[in-house]
């Protein structure tokens, strides 16, 4: 797009910028021209015309109560999922640079970075090429179980040592909390695994 | 103070006084707002409908917090905003762990709520462009060019330079009216 057509666009001119351009607007037909696309397209896309149905107010309402009563019955157990969630996301991050590097000569410095050995050789040794389903439940419970002892909780408190042996990735995964959300992210981000 | 702002603090006192019925006009009031942002950067009914329930969520715990300095319109845009952001960011998450549960077909049943053949179609072309664009060009785009708010207003809530939003707006502008083409 013409970088003075933007202006234009985004009400970024004063009053004599926008009067010189409207007149080169009116010479100039290719410079019209995509001028008249821009706001056929705005006119197409704005979604403000787009009426909802007159039910939803009232769905949504009605979920939203529902939700509330349901949210001042949760327990506290959900913050333990919620840091559980940031220690699997960054043993899978882990694993996943393991696995796509591991041809690679910066595999032995990224996975100097690795905090844990342990979970380090348990991953190298359950990771090859071809892993069956048997093998990841496998490290899946190693990783678990490291996870409750060495990571997250207190030993002693076993509810939370089963809450977390019992979970699998998915269910952490919707339970993270927008703060954990982003950190996963951004160290995605540094990973190369997103684009930002 | 503008009418709109003290009927919206009027509505906020009511509420924090213990009436219920303030809040639920306030829902009456901004659903459709959040609702239309959150469905714009997430392109989808299914996660726009989670945001709205999830922004509400928010506000109705953190009335008490509204320092009635700002207007109510801007603080549950920040929310949305924010909300909006990490649903995609947690999307992606799943995405590269192969864990999405996200289904299509589930989602078009769910435009219903659209009324007219017109506007799902509409809706639909717009939320496959929308796909398209980076999430920092989406969210500035959606904010300056459907919500109408100026950088400064756009930098309150996204805490970024108006330099940097400008320079995003730009090329969000430039892709999406090279994909409409």
């Amino acid at each position: 797009m013409n970088e003075e057509l933007f202006q234009y666009i985004d009400g970024e001119m004063n009053e004599d910028e926008r009067k010189a351009f409207e007149i080169k607007l009116s010479k100039d037909e290719i410079l019209r021209s995509e001028y008249q696309t821009y706001q056929e397209i705005n006119k197409n896309l704005k979604a403000d015309n787009v009426e909802l149905d007159d039910n939803y107010y009232a769905e949504v309402i009605s979920k939203f109560r529902i939700r509330s009563k349901a949210e001042k019955r949760r327990t506290g157990l959900v913050p333990k999922l919620a840091y559980a969630a940031l220690a699997v996301v960054f043993i899978l991050t882990s694993t996943l640079i393991y696995n796509t590097l591991s041809e690679s000569p910066k595999t032995n410095d990224i996975t100097a970075e690795m905090s844990i050995e342990e979970l380090n050789n348990t991953l190298s040794a359950y990771y090859g090429n071809d892993i069956t389903e048997e093998e990841m439940n496998s490290v899946e419970t190693e990783l678990n179980k490291n996870l409750a002892e060495n990571i997250l909780v207190d030993p002693s408190d076993s509810t939370s040592y089963d809450l977390i042996a019992d979970a699998n990735y998915s269910s952490i995964l919707n339970n993270i909390n927008d703060e954990e959300a982003d950190i996963i992210y951004k160290e995605l981000i540094n990973k190369q695994f997103l684009g930002d | 103070m503008t009418d709109k702002n003290a009927q919206d603090f009027d509505l906020v006192k009511d509420f924090l006084a213990g009436n219920e019925g303030a809040f639920n006009q306030l829902v009456k009031k901004y659903h459709q707002k959040i609702y239309w942002h959150a469905r714009q950067m997430t392109g989808n009914h299914l996660d726009a409908d989670e945001i709205l329930q999830e922004v509400l969520l928010v506000i109705y715990k953190k009335l008490n917090k509204f320092k009635f300095e700002s207007s109510l319109y801007t603080w549950i845009y920040r929310i949305t905003a924010t909300r909006s952001l990490n649903l995609i960011k947690r999307r992606n998450i799943k995405r590269i762990f192969s864990l999405s549960d996200f289904d299509d077909n589930r989602i078009r049943k769910e435009d219903e709520i659209v009324k007219g053949i017109e506007n799902k179609e509409k809706l639909e072309k717009l939320d496959k462009v929308l796909k398209k664009l980076p999430l920092k060009q989406r969210e500035v785009f959606v904010l300056r060019n459907f919500e109408e708010l100026s950088y400064e207003e756009i930098s309150k809530i996204t805490n970024k330079s108006v330099g940097g939003l400008k320079a995003n707006y730009f090329h969000a502008l430039s892709k999406v009216t090279e994909l409409m083409k």
